[in-house]
């Protein structure tokens, strides 16, 4: 494993610490979603009526807002990830020509795209985890949302809106 | 053969190179001499397509590619090794992407300067960097090894030690091109030499025509270079003049 991630990234760069800038962006990414769980349970709560902390009965013709509106910048973590690989390529491309100029064997060898392959590998698999990471927890979020929210309190259903999720 | 056609280099409004024409013929081993930014780097790094230029460089009758450069190493006193890898790390690297990578010399080599092998090339002093960075160059496997004033921090009898053996492990097929200003300390190893001034050549001898001729190289050199002998008594004659 250590030594397939070797031939990934710049030669002489810990594949320990690129592994952890990448989970570092991927927890990020997680974490910053979690604060759908709480606006969620907020808006839930606000669907009822309560008694001395206990929940009585649902207020009539109270509505949950849609999924869009509750998930509302809450995978904007993914655009951190984005900016954060972005940032990961080009130290590696300045890695070449910082201490020395092995920016000059890079150019010699036969394979033109071993430089690239060396710089943007890693950051373009760590953003395939995040989008990955962002469709399990659409999915989750959503199962959450249509199975937690009583029938009657969801409003008319309408295209999901990623783009209101992530910026 | 590396073949120079009507070679320019600008940077800028600058003119780095002017009109070079040279040919190379493999396994001649060549000085390139020159004040400092007269073209030497320049010219090497064009071989080697690592810059833009105009004009034509051929090796064997085919323009410098991918598919072509791996018969060409380069050692330069820039440094292309990677900082952060260890001695023989970079021999698993060259191993994988030059298929003429010479093992026994690599080692060979390491063994004779006392390199650790295990150690990152960041950590060795500029001199075992600078041995380390020949090592490379000759192991690669190339036909032409270009060398950049690869002793520049090393002393006087590691670079003795080091030419000679050049001298005895270079096959007759390889070449080497080397950049430097230790003029004399290379005259006995070199087979011919190339003067560059202003980004042109300005001269190009073989060193056995001149020791024909009863001229050393470096007197050779001063010659082309128009080197004025009196230069340095006239200039201690006017500074010890004005304090009087």
């Amino acid at each position: 494993m250590r030594k397939k991630l070797e031939k990934l990234i710049p030669p002489g760069a810990d594949p320990v610490q690129e592994l952890c800038s990448c989970m570092v962006l991927l927890l990020l990414e997680f974490v910053i979603s979690l604060t759908f769980l709480g606006t969620f349970n907020h808006q839930l709560n606000e669907l009822y009526v309560y008694s001395q902390g206990k929940r009585i009965h649902l207020i009539p013709d109270a509505v949950m807002p849609s999924l869009n509106e509750l998930m509302q910048r809450k995978l904007s973590g993914f655009l951190i990830l984005l900016c954060g690989c972005m940032v990961l390529a080009a130290v590696h491309y300045v890695s070449f020509y910082r201490e020395s100029k092995s920016i000059y064997l890079m150019k010699r060898l036969k394979s033109a795209s071993e430089l690239h392959k060396r710089c943007l590998a890693l950051p373009v698999l760590c953003i395939f985890y995040g989008i990955i990471l962002m469709v399990i927890l659409i999915a989750v979020y959503s199962f959450i949302y249509y199975s937690l929210t009583p029938a009657q309190c969801l409003p008319e259903p309408i295209p999901f809106d990623l783009w209101r999720c992530i910026l | 053969m590396i073949e120079i056609r009507n070679l320019n280099k600008d940077y800028g409004s600058q003119k780095a190179l002017q009109n070079v024409n040279l040919t190379i013929e493999q396994g001649e081993i060549i000085g390139l001499f020159g004040e400092n930014g007269a073209g030497k780097t320049t010219l090497m790094k064009c071989i080697l397509d690592l810059i833009g230029y105009k004009g034509d460089i051929l090796l064997d009758g085919e323009p410098i590619t991918r598919k072509n450069i791996g018969r060409i190493s380069f050692a330069t006193c820039e440094h292309s090794f990677f900082p952060n890898l260890t001695a023989s790390a970079h021999a698993d690297f060259y191993r994988e992407h030059f298929p003429n990578f010479r093992e026994k010399r690599f080692h060979g080599l390491m063994d004779f300067f006392q390199l650790p092998e295990n150690k990152k090339l960041r950590a060795f002093s500029t001199g075992q960097q600078n041995q380390f960075e020949v090592i490379l160059a000759l192991s690669q496997g190339a036909d032409y090894i270009l060398m950049d004033e690869p002793f520049a921090g090393n002393d006087v009898f590691n670079r003795e030690d080091f030419y000679k053996v050049l001298i005895g492990i270079l096959e007759p097929d390889e070449t080497i091109l080397l950049s430097t200003h230790l003029i004399e300390e290379v005259s006995g190893f070199i087979g011919r030499a190339i003067l560059i001034h202003h980004g042109e050549i300005v001269g190009n001898a073989e060193v056995s025509d001149l020791e024909e001729q009863g001229i050393s190289l470096m007197s050779y050199i001063k010659e082309i270079y128009g080197y004025q002998s009196n230069r340095v008594s006239r200039a201690l004659a006017d500074i010890s003049g004005k304090e009087e």
